[in-house]
């Protein structure tokens, strides 16, 4: 910390519990959340598409309560509607032979009538004459469309939930097991080193277990450049750059044992070419500027460093 | 550091300052201890790395920065 004082920042405080003090009370630190920025949602492309099918797509796009409110407008609307009729043209509503009315109770009459129709229940003690009946079967399709939006919404949405959710959990397993494979492949590699550092001469075994751990790390490798390159789900900012940091000391730790190895005249066999060839052409597209979404400058940093190493370990 | 009230930060205050996103918390650890366990929020700024990292990670000089590393010193 005073060396962070001594590059010229001013505000610098010490959290002295440190990360055990911190762990000890793991269910309070649950709570606070890292700070997510971006996440990498890729809109799905639209093609041409004919005017129903957008019509339905504009309907899908609507919550629960626009909907209904959207079907409340259309009830007390088309019962607006009626009455003006009925004013007009008297007998457009007739119940039992004589209008509605034209007063307060003609209006609500019409507006129950509405509500019957858009629910298609249709009772019958009010029937439409003339021009209403045509107001009214478009207000009963339109009604019932309407429900049906409403009512498959409910379901939809739980369902969403679920594949979401669904989904989610993958990802995390998945990032999970890259977190543990690079820590295993780094404790393999710390082993190897020194089974080769206090020889003369590199023993095979060690070779051997060099190209089996390069192989687990391209394995691992691949799956982070996808995670940059092809992010159908992004990661927790503060994970990933575990995850990267990560990345970049398993590199550190291959490309010394890596020289180590070398140096012992052990001859460097095939599949361990083909490893550290995958390696440098997978570590060289890994940077700030190279993948396709803007990253905090932490993570660039990491990333930055990956592809400094891709040059390393071609030179070796 | 100087061991000054002033300079060190307690674990609550700690908490109440990621909540309202005032400071750039920074774990000084190695990357593979950051990588197996680190505070939500942290970012990692290995000792050995300081003087090379420190301008690109935390460009602004005057930022509330507090630091961390494994346990009680």
């Amino acid at each position: 910390m005073r060396l962070l004082h001594s590059l010229g920042y001013t505000h610098v405080r010490h959290y002295a519990g440190g990360l055990k003090e911190w762990s000890e009370h793991a269910a309070d630190a649950v709570r606070v959340s890292a700070p997510v920025t971006g996440h990498g949602v890729v809109p799905r492309p639209r093609t041409a598409r004919s005017a129903s099918a957008r019509f339905v797509d504009a309907l899908a796009d609507r919550s629960v309560a626009e909907l209904f409110k959207l079907w409340l407008a259309i009830v007390l609307g088309c019962g607006l509607a009626y009455w003006l009729l009925e004013l007009e043209l008297p007998l457009s509503l007739a119940s039992g032979g004589a209008g509605v009315g034209t007063g307060g109770r003609g209006l609500l009459s019409a507006v129950y009538f509405s509500a019957v129709t858009a629910t298609s229940v249709g009772y019958g003690d009010i029937v439409p004459t003339g021009i209403a009946r045509v107001l009214a079967i478009a207000e009963g399709v339109a009604g019932l469309i309407l429900f049906g939006c409403v009512v498959s919404k409910f379901v939809s949405r739980r369902q969403e939930q679920l594949i979401d959710n669904i989904h989610h959990i993958a990802f995390e397993e998945r990032l999970g097991r890259v977190r543990t494979n690079l820590l295993l492949v780094r404790a393999e590699l710390q082993a190897t080193a020194r089974l080769c550092e206090g020889r003369e001469i590199a023993p095979p075994e060690a070779v051997a277990r060099v190209e089996s751990a390069a192989m687990v790390f391209v394995g691992e490798l691949h799956a982070v450049h996808d995670l940059l390159h092809r992010p159908q789900q992004a990661p927790e900012e503060a994970v990933l750059e575990g995850i990267l940091a990560g990345v970049t000391s398993v590199f550190r730790e291959f490309l010394e044992l890596l020289a180590c190895v070398q140096a012992r005249r052990a001859e460097r066999t095939a599949a361990l070419a083909a490893s550290t060839t995958v390696m440098a052409r997978l570590a060289r597209e890994i940077c700030g500027d190279c993948v396709p979404r803007e990253y905090a400058p932490a993570l660039r940093t990491w990333m930055d460093q990956i592809q400094r190493m891709a040059g390393d370990v071609e030179q070796i | 550091m100087p061991d000054t009230a002033a300079g060190t930060i307690t674990r609550d205050e700690l908490i109440r300052a990621l909540r309202r996103q005032r400071i750039v918390l920074v774990d000084v650890l190695a990357p593979e201890s950051f990588m197996a366990l680190h505070i939500p929020g942290a970012i990692n700024l290995p000792v050995a790395d300081i003087s090379r990292l420190a301008p690109q990670l935390l460009p602004d000089r005057d930022a509330d920065i507090v630091a961390y590393c494994g346990g009680p010193t």
